[in-house]
């Protein structure tokens, strides 16, 4: 039977990538199911059954006929995504990939925003997640599609 | 609590009763350690507090209230008692124990919360006192109470649960990216649209006050019109809205200001350890560290010189590291290029099939959007170290604090202070604004051309393709790329708020529409804009807000009282005497009363008069605001049908 596994992506380029890669290794033994907004990724980690999580960071909050960036956009959102599944108590191993080394986080030393980097997004997804946070593939990067592959094996092997 | 026991030498009420003064004696009380003494302190803090003689001690008498359920973890009855007795107090602390709440969301995950009044306010208090506009727990805990509701129906349901602190929901929880992810708006403007008219519904409630001040409320508008004059692409994606940005920047450092002129006042400068020479690193939030060295007399100065220069680059909506990021680097310029690559697609081309016309644009296309995307992200940083080749960077060196110090030295008030500050970064910002547009339009879209031009020769070695459709296809690529690009050279462009363009009001009436996103794909409302004419008429920046409202009105009107599933509206020229405007004409529900009638306007004199005039509702209310944007008394007409309805509203002199 195969595996449901949920992408949550908003770059139309680096979903078929990423869809790409993960058919090419595995094909029949994986469903895939793409969210392109937060509402949407939100709705079907709320409603569903997920094997594996492949998670994006920066992340259009909804969709819209309204031009590039008018459903809104959060450059942590994924991490949001990762905060709200603990809160509500729903788990899945989830690997994060994302193509940007640095953010505009939310996190405020006197009362401030700071960007932060790929290492503070890690912990961050590490405490939502806990143990199923599976790791971390840098989109795009020399050999980020083996190391999705190797990331996710032990969700699709398993 | 230690501290306090060791200025007064005992324990008192005052101490005991502070935040986890009691959870100091809880233990030692607990293992039967002085039991007996515990039992008097706690007999004799209870009496204490039993009346609040002073009125000042509501933040010991409620955190003596809550050790009890805090204890026993009775959550519901300490979730009570703080909405009970914890009113919100913006840039005041509660003392409620949060490691308490992280360890019950660690226990019991947000179960105690969710759909829960009392969760939810509790929680908003901590997202008010950490200053987490994106409280996740607050908006899943949220979540459940507004599931089925509109926003409006939001807005009275907070109105009706919370009084008059509903406002505070409003403005530092109900965010248009939080509005977006509850779904309450369909899309940006129409989020940030709600976010303003919710605002106004709590105003005329209960007036301004400490949650909302007029100025608070004038600004909230300003961001609302800064948006709307961003909807067109051809404005500079680093125009700043200095006037917000510095008053919130005085709202903010205010305190700290007062405390370097009581410093200043003190006279150190005759003092020599004032004069001695400290060097001092310091780290910026990109992770750039310079190292300053200054007498130490000057530090306070210079500590509230950088801290404003911070405020700028790290401001979460318009900072310089927001542009960068949000506006450029993730993913929207590259976007802009691929949906100006899929018009290409889309089009019609003589000879070209779809399926070809997609092949052909897909390979023209991934190295272009990558391309740009490497652009952005290898230029339009913040410079990090000494080595790093970025178009930007706003950090101060020695010398530019040298003459930060001097123009701020000059300053008799904060705001001057502040003007000294901003007036720097806004030249120092325009000057690499105009570079990276260089750069973009003289290095990027040339290199994009070649690219083009480089795959266009590889597709035709191919034989894929038949040459002629390659030709036709890439041209129109090609063209296609070169005209967003011109058009996107406009994002690189820093006047306007300062100084902002009037907006045409076409470009007014599609962020208006927009607005009705949902219901138009819904089919419950079509609304078909005005077509050249008037639509290029401009409206200046003061107005904007006003003609956008007046709009909505009219939309929300017609969606009002539309046919039972179907309504629509139609915007055309209206043009009468002296005076020009807009015909609303919607369909409605079959009546037989039919009459025609004339409503006067006058313009609102000033923000209470919009918000709280007197029969300010339905078509009176559109009145004044035509007359608002006309700038003169004006005469609406007003025609019923029996299945149409319009409304021929004045809005400018002339033609």
């Amino acid at each position: 039977m195969s595996k449901p596994i949920l992408i949550v992506e908003d770059s139309e380029q680096k979903y078929r990538d990423i869809e790409r890669v993960i058919t090419d290794s595995w094909d029949k033994q994986v469903d895939l199911t793409r969210a392109s907004t937060i509402t949407d990724a939100e709705q079907a980690i709320a409603t569903r059954f997920w094997a594996g999580i492949v998670l994006d960071v920066s992340m259009d909050i909804t969709s819209s006929s309204a031009g590039p960036r008018q459903g809104g956009h959060a450059t942590t959102g994924g991490l949001s995504i990762a905060r709200k599944m603990f809160l509500t108590g729903r788990t899945a191993p989830t690997v994060i990939v994302t193509a940007f080394s640095s953010f505009q986080g939310r996190m405020v030393e006197r009362g401030r925003f700071v960007m932060i980097g790929l290492e503070e997004v890690q912990a961050r997804a590490m405490e939502a997640l806990q143990s199923n946070y599976l790791g971390c593939v840098r989109y795009n990067d020399v050999g980020w599609d083996d190391d999705l592959i190797a990331t996710l094996k032990p969700v699709v092997e398993q | 609590m230690l501290r306090l026991n060791a200025y007064l030498g005992c324990h008192t009420a005052l101490a005991v009763s502070a935040p986890e003064g009691w959870s100091l004696l809880r233990d030692p009380a607990t293992s039967g350690l002085f039991a007996e003494a515990a039992s008097v302190i706690e007999a004799a803090t209870s009496e204490a507090l039993a009346h609040d003689s002073t009125g000042r001690e509501w933040i010991n008498s409620v955190q003596w209230r809550l050790r009890i359920p805090e204890e026993a973890i009775r959550v519901r009855e300490w979730l009570a008692i703080v909405r009970q007795r914890i009113r919100v107090t913006p840039n005041y602390l509660s003392g409620i124990n949060w490691s308490w709440v992280d360890e019950i969301i660690r226990l019991y995950l947000l179960v105690p919360f969710v759909g829960e009044p009392d969760g939810v306010y509790t929680l908003l208090l901590r997202a008010i006192e950490d200053r987490d506009s994106e409280s996740v727990e607050l908006r899943a805990a949220f979540e459940p109470l507004v599931v089925g509701k509109d926003f409006p129906a939001v807005i009275s349901f907070l109105i009706e649960e919370f009084g008059p602190e509903a406002i505070a929901f409003v403005r530092f929880f109900l965010t248009a990216e939080n509005i977006l992810l509850l779904k309450l708006a369909p899309n940006l403007t129409a989020a940030m649209s709600n976010r303003i008219s919710g605002i106004e519904e709590c105003l005329r409630r209960f007036r301004f006050g400490t949650l909302m001040s007029e100025d608070q409320y004038r600004n909230e508008a300003r961001s609302l019109t800064a948006a709307l004059l961003l909807v067109n692409v051809h404005m500079g994606q680093f125009e700043v809205p200095w006037g917000m940005f510095k008053s919130q920047v005085s709202e903010r450092e205010g305190d700290t200001y007062d405390a370097f002129v009581a410093f200043r006042s003190l006279g150190s400068d005759s003092q020599s350890v004032g004069r001695n020479r400290v060097v001092t690193p310091h780290q910026y939030g990109n992770g750039r560290v310079v190292r300053y060295s200054f007498e130490a007399r000057y530090w306070p100065q210079i500590f509230l010189a950088i801290s404003i220069v911070e405020a700028f680059l790290e401001h979460p909506s318009f900072g310089l590291e927001a542009i960068l990021s949000t506006r450029f680097r993730h993913d929207t310029l590259r976007r802009e290029f691929v949906a100006a690559g899929a018009g290409v697609r889309d089009a019609f081309i003589v000879g070209a099939g779809p399926e070809v016309k997609e092949r052909i644009t897909e390979q023209l296309g991934a190295p272009v959007y990558r391309r740009v995307q490497g652009w952005a992200n290898d230029l339009l940083r913040t410079k990090t170290g000494p080595s790093d080749a970025v178009l930007f960077d706003l950090v101060p060196t020695q010398e530019d604090v040298e003459k930060l110090l001097e123009v701020t030295s000059m300053s008799v008030d904060f705001e001057q202070f502040i003007d000294g500050i901003v007036d720097w970064m806004k030249k120092r910002l325009e000057e690499q604004v105009a570079d990276a547009r260089l750069r973009f339009s003289e290095e990027l879209l040339p290199e994009l051309r070649q690219i083009v031009a480089r795959e266009r020769a590889i597709l035709m070695e191919d034989s894929s393709f038949r040459n002629q459709d390659v030709t036709k296809v890439a041209a129109a690529f090609e063209s296609s790329i070169a005209r967003a690009g011109q058009s996107l050279a406009d994002w690189f462009l820093t006047q306007g708020f300062s100084n902002p363009s009037p907006l045409r009001f076409g470009d007014i009436e599609v962020a208006a529409s927009g607005v009705f996103e949902s219901h138009s794909i819904a089919g419950e409302l079509d609304i078909r804009l005005l077509q050249g004419g008037l639509s290029e008429k401009l409206v200046p920046p003061e107005r904007v807000k006003v003609c956008f409202d007046l709009l909505l009105e009219a939309f929300q009107n017609a969606h009002k009282h539309r046919h039972v599933k179907k309504g629509s509206i139609r915007l055309s020229n209206w043009i009468d005497g002296e005076m020009s405007g807009v015909l609303f004409s919607s369909s409605i529900v079959y009546s037989p009363k039919v009459y025609e009638r004339e409503v006067v306007g006058e313009p609102f004199e000033s923000i209470p008069d919009a918000l709280f005039r007197e029969g300010n509702s339905g078509l009176q209310k559109m009145a004044s605001m035509a007359a608002t944007v006309a700038g003169c008394s004006v005469a609406m007409k007003v025609f019923r049908r029996c299945r149409s309805f319009h409304v021929a509203v004045p809005l400018w002199r002339g033609m």
